[in-house]
């Protein structure tokens, strides 16, 4: 399938030849990324859109002792929102890793291998994905349902989708990885992307494509001396 | 001027200052442009090392002020150049600026290189060429006016006010505040972040701007506090009655007696925004499987009778309110490679683009930001991260 976000990156490559000096300099067209989008349909109000994106986020900041703690205090993944029940598409060739297996994201998750050396890892799945570990999947096969972390759909449901090398280990911003238009996605709403401000440090990372890998276990990036917002309690 | 003669100007004025777009980026900071127009805010203070540190260089001057006619100029005293993008800092360092009260500069908190502190810096929108300048060596962010800054201080917020430089300790438990413009009232609501902002019980308190007399409003699941209303006493909210269902409603509260009236509901209703004369409220829908006709943005009147009859709009994007009920919105779904503004009036249920994708704007991370005049806005460049600014027309 061609999703509306391939059709953007592919016509960001024509900017080059149609601004001027006036104008802000075109974004570069993007560099071959292995993985696609996890939806087939395309993005918007009745479909999925970015609710939170990946690393210095300020929801993980507030939870980096708890829910976020493992992955060094940044949110380790994409959190699409959609609602519960959306078919989940894999976003490239693989095969299945595990079922429900280690990686959390409650109530249920899937990992697929992908030749790349990188595991596409999604969760807060409906229900258990009917696969089973070593099955093959290609790419835009439909491979789950969205559910949500509370297993109720009444409050904020999404799928949480990481890319982690294949150890599981480490995680990496996704959009590094996923063919997309992502500051196009971004383009919703009222409110501009949000991270958390290192007082000490307020330039870094700030941009939805400027965030750490992250080192599972490792200690918190995040343990800002000042932010804004301020630490919670 | 048309825009071909107008290239040629620009060509014939950078190539008398030797210098090409790409290099202007590496240059050190360069004489400012003459004044045009009131003078900028003056910087209250510098950070402790001194002057614009060289990580701020000087941007670019893509127009001459001399070899150029304003066209316009309506509501403020700089001139504008609808259509013609013009960038304000290099970088980098700008993300989440907002508009000065009076609307001749850009505010953002920054630590450029070499410098010892975070502050909040400035930078002119006109005349071109200026360097950013330190407004005010403390680092806060806008608390519901571009008058105020809060900055968290434990269980306090400290409240300052730019314009005189007096600061007090507001006891917000250290929580998202907002400050009526006109600095009488105060509202915050005790997020305790993470994800109990979205899926938690938030008690939203209203007081005097000095914390006087504190009381508890109302509590919604997973709200947020908008914006005051133009009559400075009551403030426009979001969230859920109900934990178990995902109908949110967006309701003013008054301040002072904790009256609740619903404007609008929908399922997941979000992204909430209240238009600069206050009678219109835009927000967003979505996720309804069942209805999906419900899903998408939509503008509703704030008074009167016609509460129950919100209009959807026929776009899908990122949107900001100009003035009046003039809503600016960047669509999403566009096979163009770079951004372009429309205008909707909520009067006349019409839409006009204002600038088209021949201005080259690529904007990041939804960060832009309307005059308060409205008749310029100003984003954060995907392409460079830098602070650009384009003037509407009218």
């Amino acid at each position: 399938m061609r999703s509306a976000a391939r059709a953007w990156a592919a016509a960001g490559a024509l900017a080059v030849a149609t601004s001027t000096a006036l104008s802000p300099a075109p974004a570069a067209p993007a560099e071959a990324k292995p993985f696609g989008l996890p939806f087939a349909e395309p993005p918007g109000p009745a479909t999925w859109y970015m609710a939170q994106s990946y690393g210095n986020t300020v929801y993980a900041y507030f939870e980096r002792g708890t829910l976020y703690r493992s992955g060094q205090g940044m949110h380790m993944g994409l959190d699409l929102a959609t609602a519960c029940g959306t078919v989940i598409v894999a976003i490239g060739d693989g095969v299945v890793r595990s079922v429900d297996g280690p990686g959390g994201a409650p109530p249920h998750n899937l990992a697929i291998d992908h030749p790349e050396g990188y595991v596409s890892f999604y969760g807060h799945l409906l229900e258990r994905p009917a696969l089973a570990p070593g099955q093959p999947v290609r790419r835009g096969d439909p491979i789950a349902l969205s559910g949500d972390m509370y297993a109720t759909c009444n409050a904020s449901p999404h799928l949480h989708l990481e890319i982690r090398d294949a150890s599981m280990g480490s995680a990496y911003n996704p959009v590094e990885f996923i063919d997309a238009d992502w500051n196009r996605l971004l383009l919703l709403g009222a409110s501009r992307q949000d991270f958390v401000r290192d007082l000490d440090a307020p330039r870094r990372w700030q941009a939805l494509d400027d965030q750490p890998p992250i080192q599972f276990g490792g200690p918190l990036l995040n343990d800002y001396a000042r932010s804004w917002p301020q630490a919670g309690d | 001027m048309r825009l071909g003669a107008f290239l040629i100007v620009l060509a014939a004025a950078l190539t008398a200052w030797g210098i090409g777009r790409d290099r202007v980026r590496s240059l050190a900071p360069s004489p400012t442009a003459p004044a045009v127009g009131r003078a900028a805010a003056q910087p209250l203070a510098l950070p402790p090392g001194g002057a614009a540190p060289a990580a701020h260089p000087a941007p670019p001057r893509p127009e001459g002020p001399s070899s150029l006619a304003p066209v316009g100029s309506a509501g403020t005293d700089r001139p504008l150049f609808p259509g013609r993008p013009r960038q304000l800092v290099s970088g980098g360092c700008c993300t989440g600026a907002w508009w000065s009260s009076d609307g001749e500069q850009l505010l953002f908190v920054d630590r450029p290189a070499d410098s010892p502190i975070a502050a909040l810096w400035g930078v002119a929108a006109w005349p071109p060429g200026r360097p950013p300048e330190v407004v005010d060596a403390n680092a806060g962010a806008p608390a519901g006016s571009p008058r105020f800054t809060a900055r968290p201080a434990g269980d306090f917020s400290l409240i300052r006010n730019l314009e005189s430089g007096e600061e007090w300790p507001l006891p917000t438990g250290g929580d998202p505040v907002l400050l009526s413009p006109d600095g009488q009232r105060a509202v915050w609501w005790d997020v305790s972040g993470g994800r109990a902002d979205v899926d938690g019980l938030i008690s939203i308190h209203g007081s005097d701007a000095f914390g006087r007399s504190p009381h508890l409003l109302t509590a919604l699941w997973g709200a947020t506090v908008v914006s005051f209303l133009p009559d400075q006493r009551r403030v426009l909210a979001i969230g859920r009655p109900l934990d178990t269902f995902p109908l949110y409603a967006a309701v003013t509260l008054d301040v002072d007696s904790g009256e609740m009236v619903e404007i609008a509901s929908g399922l997941w209703l979000a992204e909430a925004l209240l238009s600069p004369d206050g009678r219109w409220v835009a927000y967003l829908t979505s996720l309804d499987r069942s209805h999906p006709e419900r899903n998408g943005i939509w503008v509703a009147p704030i008074e009167g009778a016609a509460h129950d009859t919100p209009r959807k709009m026929d776009f899908v994007g990122a949107y900001r309110w100009r003035r009046g009920g003039q809503l600016l919105y960047v669509p999403m779904s566009t096979s163009d490679a770079t951004d372009s503004i429309w205008q909707y009036d909520a009067a006349t249920g019409t839409s006009v683009r204002l600038v088209g994708p021949e201005a080259g704007m690529r904007i990041a991370g939804n960060d832009w930001v309307v005059s308060p005049d409205g008749a310029s806005i100003a984003w954060l460049d995907a392409a460079d991260r830098n602070l650009w600014l384009i003037d509407l027309p009218r």
